[in-house]
C-alpha cells in the first residue's frame, strides 16, 4: 500500500490480494464495459469488487488485533526481556550508522520515498511512486536497563516524516518531484512491539565446546594418562566420568573468568515465525493504538459497506431486485 | 427491499461474528500472557536456585564461621523447591533473597573471599538474576492488571465467563523483603 502523507506505511503483502483482485477485474473488463457483452459481464467485477471488500473487512480485523496486542502486552525493561512477543520502549543510541540517501542525515534506520507528479487522463494531477527504499540494517534500541538488537526486516513501520523536498528537474518540460524520508535518528525514541529470539543458543554452544574439549582430551595421551586413575592402561566408564566432570569444571572456571555479557547481547527484536505482530514507531503507545484502531474501523465499515453494495449490485443484474441498484461501473471508468 | 435488509443483516452478522471472535482470541491472549510472565519469572527463579551450590561451595572455603548464614542460603532454596502459586512463590524467593542478601554483605567481611574471582561472577550472576526477577515480577503485575481489568470491562465481561477467567492474584513482595537483612558477625575480624 501507498505510503500515506503522514508517513504511516503498511506492508504491501497484508493487502495484495485485494489489489490483485482490483487490477484482474480491471483488466478482464478494460474495453467491455459499455457493450452490450460488457454488461452481459458487469457482475464478474461486482463480484471482483465485493472480495476485495471483503479482503478489507479481513484487513480491518487484522490491524484491529494488531491493535489490541499494543494494548495488552505490557513493556519490558530491555534487561528482563523475554523471548517470545515483546513490547520495549527506549530510544536509539547516540552512534548512527549511516547516512540517510535524501537528507545525508545520519541515522539508524531510514525510508525514503520518490513521487513525480503526472497529469491524469481524465484531468487533475497525481503525485505517482517513482523509487522507494529502506535500510535493512539491524539497529540498537536502549532504555535505562540496557540495550537490544532491532532487526527492522518485515516491520510495520510507524514513523513521522522528517523530510520532504518538491522540486523541478532541470528543464522546461520536466516534472516535479516530491522527496520525502523517514528517519530513526540518534536519540529518538522508540516504540518496538515484536518476538524476541536468540541470536545463538548458548546451551548448544555450551555442549559444542564441551565435545570439542573432550576430543582434544581423546588425542592427548598424557591428560588420558592422568585420567586413568588405576593406571591400567584403559579408561573404563567411571575414569571417563570423572574426566567429563572435570572438563566441565575447567569450561566452568574459564566462563566465570570471562567478562559476563548481559544477557540480552544475545538476543534480536524482529518478526516472529508465528507471531507476525512487528512494530516499530517513534511515537507513543495510545498514539499507535488509536491509529491502527480508527484505521481498522474505516477498513471494517468500509469493506462491509463495500460489500454489500456489491451484492445488491449483482443481484439487481440478475432481475432479483430492480435493474437500476446496478453498480456503474460505466459511468466510473468514464 | 427484503433481500437488501437480509444481505445487510447477513454481512453485519458476519462481521459481528468476527468482531466477537477477536474479542475472543483476546482474551486467550491476555490469559496466555499472564501464564507466560508467571513462567517467565520461574525460569529466572530457577537460575538463580542452580547457581546458590556453587556460590555455597566457594563461601565454604571462607567462611568457615557463618554455616548459620549458608545453611539458611540451603534451606531457603530447598523451600523455594516446593513453592506454588504467586504468595508461596513470593514468600520462598524473599527468604531465599533474604538469605543471600546476608550472604553478600557477610562476605565484606572476608577479604579473601571478596579477591575470590569466582565468587565476585557469581555474587554479580546472582545480583544481576535478582534485578531481572524484580522485572519480570513487575511485567507479570502489569499482565495481572490488564487481566484483571479487561475481564470487567465490557465487552469482555460477556466472554471472560466462557473462558472460565477469574481475577489473578499479583505477585507482592513479603514485608521482610522490603527490610534490611539483618547481619550478625559471628568471628569477629
Amino acid at each position: 500500500m501507498a505510503w500515506t502523507n503522514i508517513g504511516i506505511t503498511f506492508q504491501g503483502r497484508r493487502i495484495g490480494p485485494i489489489i490483485v483482485i482490483a487490477v484482474l477485474a480491471v483488466t478482464l473488463s478494460k474495453g467491455m464495459i459499455g457493450s452490450a457483452a460488457g454488461r452481459d459481464l458487469e457482475w464478474i467485477l461486482d463480484l471482483a469488487a465485493a472480495t476485495g471488500a471483503g479482503f478489507l473487512v479481513r484487513h480491518g480485523f487484522r490491524l484491529l488485533r494488531k491493535k489490541n496486542m499494543i494494548e495488552n502486552v505490557p513493556s519490558s525493561p530491555i534487561r528482563s526481556v523475554a523471548m517470545g512477543l515483546a513490547e520495549i520502549k527506549g530510544k536509539a543510541p547516540g552512534r548512527a550508522v549511516m547516512p540517510a540517501p535524501l537528507s545525508q542525515t545520519s541515522c539508524l534506520y531510514y525510508r525514503y520515498l520518490v513521487e513525480e507528479e503526472r497529469t491524469r487522463p481524465k484531468g487533475g494531477r497525481e503525485w505517482v511512486t517513482v523509487d522507494r527504499g529502506e535500510s535493512n540494517v539491524p539497529f540498537q534500541v536502549e532504555d535505562p536497563t540496557g540495550r537490544i538488537l532491532v532487526n527492522p526486516d518485515g516491520a510495520d513501520i510507524m514513523l513521522g516524516r522528517d523530510y520532504q523536498k518538491i522540486e523541478r528537474e532541470a528543464g522546461w518540460l520536466s516534472r516535479r518531484k516530491r522527496y520525502s524520508e523517514w528517519r530513526i535518528d540518534p536519540g529518538d525514541f522508540v516504540y518496538v512491539i515484536g518476538t524476541v529470539s536468540n541470536l545463538r543458543d548458548a546451551i548448544a554452544a555450551d555442549r559444542a565446546h564441551l565435545q570439542e574439549r573432550l576430543q582434544q582430551v581423546k588425542r592427548d595421551a598424557g591428560a588420558m594418562k592422568r585420567f586413568d586413575l588405576d593406571g591400567d592402561g584403559t579408561i573404563d566408564p567411571q575414569e571417563w566420568a570423572g574426566a567429563v566432570a572435570v572438563v566441565k569444571d575447567d569450561l566452568l572456571r574459564e566462563r566465570l573468568a570471562r567478562p559476563a555479557a548481559a544477557p540480552q547481547d544475545n538476543l534480536c527484536l524482529g518478526k516472529g515465525d508465528v507471531e507476525d505482530t512487528f512494530i516499530i514507531s517513534d511515537r507513543d503507545e495510545r498514539s499507535i493504538a488509536s491509529s491502527f484502531g480508527w484505521k481498522a474501523l474505516a477498513a471494517v465499515l468500509g469493506g462491509g459497506a463495500g460489500a454489500l453494495v456489491m451484492f445488491i449490485s449483482i443481484l439487481g443484474r440478475f432481475g432479483v431486485l430492480p435493474g437500476h441498484w446496478t453498480f456503474p461501473w460505466e459511468a466510473l471508468v468514464k | 427491499m427484503g433481500i437488501v435488509l437480509l444481505i445487510g443483516f447477513v454481512l453485519a452478522a458476519v462481521i459481528a461474528a468476527g468482531y466477537c471472535i477477536g474479542i475472543y482470541n483476546q482474551l486467550v491472549q491476555i490469559k496466555v500472557n499472564v501464564d507466560k510472565s508467571w513462567a517467565n519469572i520461574e525460569v529466572l527463579e530457577k537460575q538463580r536456585y542452580d547457581e546458590i551450590p556453587k556460590l555455597v561451595k566457594v563461601c565454604e572455603g571462607y567462611m568457615q564461621y557463618e554455616r548459620d548464614t549458608l545453611q539458611k542460603v540451603i534451606e531457603a532454596r530447598s523451600r523455594f523447591l516446593t513453592a506454588k502459586g504467586p504468595s508461596d512463590m513470593a514468600q520462598a524467593s524473599s527468604e531465599m533473597g533474604g538469605a543471600l542478601k546476608s550472604l553478600f554483605a557477610l562476605a565484606e567481611a572476608y577479604p579473601d573471599l571478596k579477591a575470590n574471582q569466582n565468587f565476585n561472577q557469581l555474587q554479580g550472576r546472582v545480583s544481576a538474576l535478582e534485578s531481572e526477577i524484580a522485572d519480570r515480577r513487575e511485567f507479570y503485575n502489569d499482565s495481572v492488571t490488564i487481566n484483571n481489568a479487561r475481564i470487567q470491562q465490557v465487552p469482555y465481561i460477556f466472554f471472560s465467563g466462557l473462558l472460565k477467567m477469574a481475577e489473578r492474584e499479583m505477585y507482592k513482595v513479603a514485608a521482610e523483603e522490603k527490610a534490611s537483612p539483618e547481619i550478625k558477625f559471628a568471628m569477629p575480624r
